[in-house]
């Protein structure tokens, strides 16, 4: 990934049956700063969107030979936005600079992700950007309870929204935050109330992005540091099996090891490792490698310029459904220790 | 773009590294010569990142090296089950079992699909009797 990737970003808006996807987008998109957007949705929903670069995307998922649904390859979405590509080209439509993907309420978003990383055609011209997830503040704990799609968006999300707020009591609203922070210690909580210009700042800013990668990565950790994610579910485990923790690894990473440790992992586990976001200290090297992973797929690593902290340590935060902590450290420190011996 | 013709019995393919086609993602990509095929998009674990990295040029020196090394933290997992990996010309892998058995992969994860085939047995990092075989490798090569 180069330091001037030109790619254009692209923004999945992800979460539940009327968590406010749409209305997010709407008040998002009145900012100036997203003037830029193009929009695709997967369904005219009750909400209607107002934007001049809106299109819509078919509907069929091509399953890839001996692939599992989080690696299935979106051919609609792919023909979607190859078409938008062509119209920015002919000057049929004004020149878009990122791409903003609205989901289905029951859409798992991985599939988008692995259209983007996986289609030479697209992957080198776009580039995953950020899964926002909206999170209805008033039914949101009842929908996480029902619902494994709505549980796992959550999971899966970089940013989190709560919408519709001053419908709800604090309690509840507390209640939901905690819930949240167990399920996905790594994402940014927010809530949709708030200033419009600092959601549009959120939709703006990604680890890919130069200038934002220190301030991005630095934003996984802190969510990992409070005092939410201390606060563990009275049995030390979610009630749905999926929770976030993070490790932190003494000793400099071999990154031979690691990355066939991590393939392996994913080979193995990639259905239960929802999310992976890590900082790591590699042997050898002064930077920082970032590495961000979703289910099986995983982006190039980067190196930072810095450290974005006195603390040198590598620090991995896992969202998994039922793989422990301890098991993962175990097995990284055996993989660590087999990529020194085999030097 | 930079060329290379590697024998294959009888037949050159020739594999032509697309040196400017993925400028944006920092690494090239191989298309066979012969039949026109993208070899496919590069693992990340041997695509290059933005600074200061290992993987160095896609094809080069460095990248064939950390290919290597890749290779032989590999095999001491696959050691466990009977099997082994080779390289063939930088852009596949050869897995073979002991009794004989050779298949051709891409990538890595193939390589692992390929194994648990041949093994008939799930390759899990998380198996404790996995890594206490690996500690147990380990600690004998140690001095």
């Amino acid at each position: 990934m180069s330091d001037d990737d030109q790619r254009c970003p692209v923004v999945v808006v992800s979460g539940f049956l009327g968590s406010g996807k749409t209305t997010l987008l709407n008040r998002a998109l009145k900012d100036p700063a997203l003037a830029d957007c193009a929009v695709l949705v997967n369904e005219f929903g009750e909400v209607g969107l107002d934007h001049h670069l809106l299109d819509y995307i078919d509907g069929n998922t091509v399953l890839l030979a001996n692939g599992c649904v989080c690696c299935s390859i979106r051919d609609d979405l792919k023909s979607a936005v190859l078409e938008l590509h062509d119209k920015r080209a002919r000057g049929a439509i004004p020149a878009y600079r990122r791409l903003l993907i609205e989901t289905t309420g029951l859409a798992d978003p991985t599939p988008i992700i692995a259209t983007f990383l996986s289609d030479l055609a697209l992957r080198h011209h776009y580039r995953p950007s950020l899964i926002v997830t909206t999170v209805d503040a008033v039914h949101g704990l009842a929908t996480l309870a029902a619902h494994a799609e709505s549980r796992k968006q959550v999971a899966l999300a970089d940013r989190l929204v709560l919408t519709k707020t001053e419908l709800c009591t604090p309690a509840t609203r507390a209640a939901l935050r905690t819930q949240l922070a167990q399920l996905n210690g790594a994402a940014s909580l927010m809530q949709a109330s708030a200033d419009a210009l600092a959601i549009t700042a959120l939709l703006r800013g990604d680890a890919y992005r130069p200038g934002h990668r220190e301030t991005e990565v630095a934003r996984w950790f802190a969510a990992t540091n409070n005092d939410l994610l201390a606060h563990r579910h009275p049995h030390g485990r979610h009630a749905h099996d999926i929770h976030s923790f993070c490790i932190t690894v003494d000793e400099a990473l071999d990154w031979t090891a690691f990355g066939v440790w991590l393939t392996l992992l994913l080979h193995s586990h990639g259905d239960k490792v929802l999310r992976v976001k890590g900082l790591l200290h590699v042997a050898g090297v002064d930077a920082p490698v970032v590495i961000n992973g979703v289910q099986h797929l995983v982006h190039p690593p980067l190196h930072l310029a810095r450290w974005p902290a006195d603390d040198h340590r590598s620090r991995i935060v896992f969202i998994v459904q039922g793989l422990t902590q301890a098991a993962i450290e175990d097995s990284l420190a055996v993989f660590n220790t087999l990529g020194a011996a085999v030097a | 773009m930079l060329g290379a013709s590697l024998p294959r019995q009888g037949v050159t393919l020739t594999w032509v590294v697309l040196a400017c086609y993925d400028v944006a993602a920092g690494c090239a990509e191989l298309m066979c010569g012969f039949c026109a095929v993208f070899s496919g998009v590069p693992h990340w674990t041997e695509t290059a990142s933005n600074a200061g990295d290992q993987a160095g040029e896609t094809g080069g020196p460095a990248w064939r090296l950390g290919r290597q090394r890749r290779l032989r933290v590999v095999n001491a997992v696959l050691a466990q089950f009977g099997c082994r990996v080779e390289d063939w010309m930088g852009g596949q892998f050869m897995v073979s079992s002991q009794r004989g058995r050779t298949e051709m992969v891409e990538q890595l994860p193939q390589v692992w699909q390929v194994v648990e085939n041949i093994a008939q047995r799930p390759l899990d990092p998380l198996d404790a009797v996995l890594l206490a075989a690996l500690r147990a490798g380990h600690d004998q090569a140690a001095p």
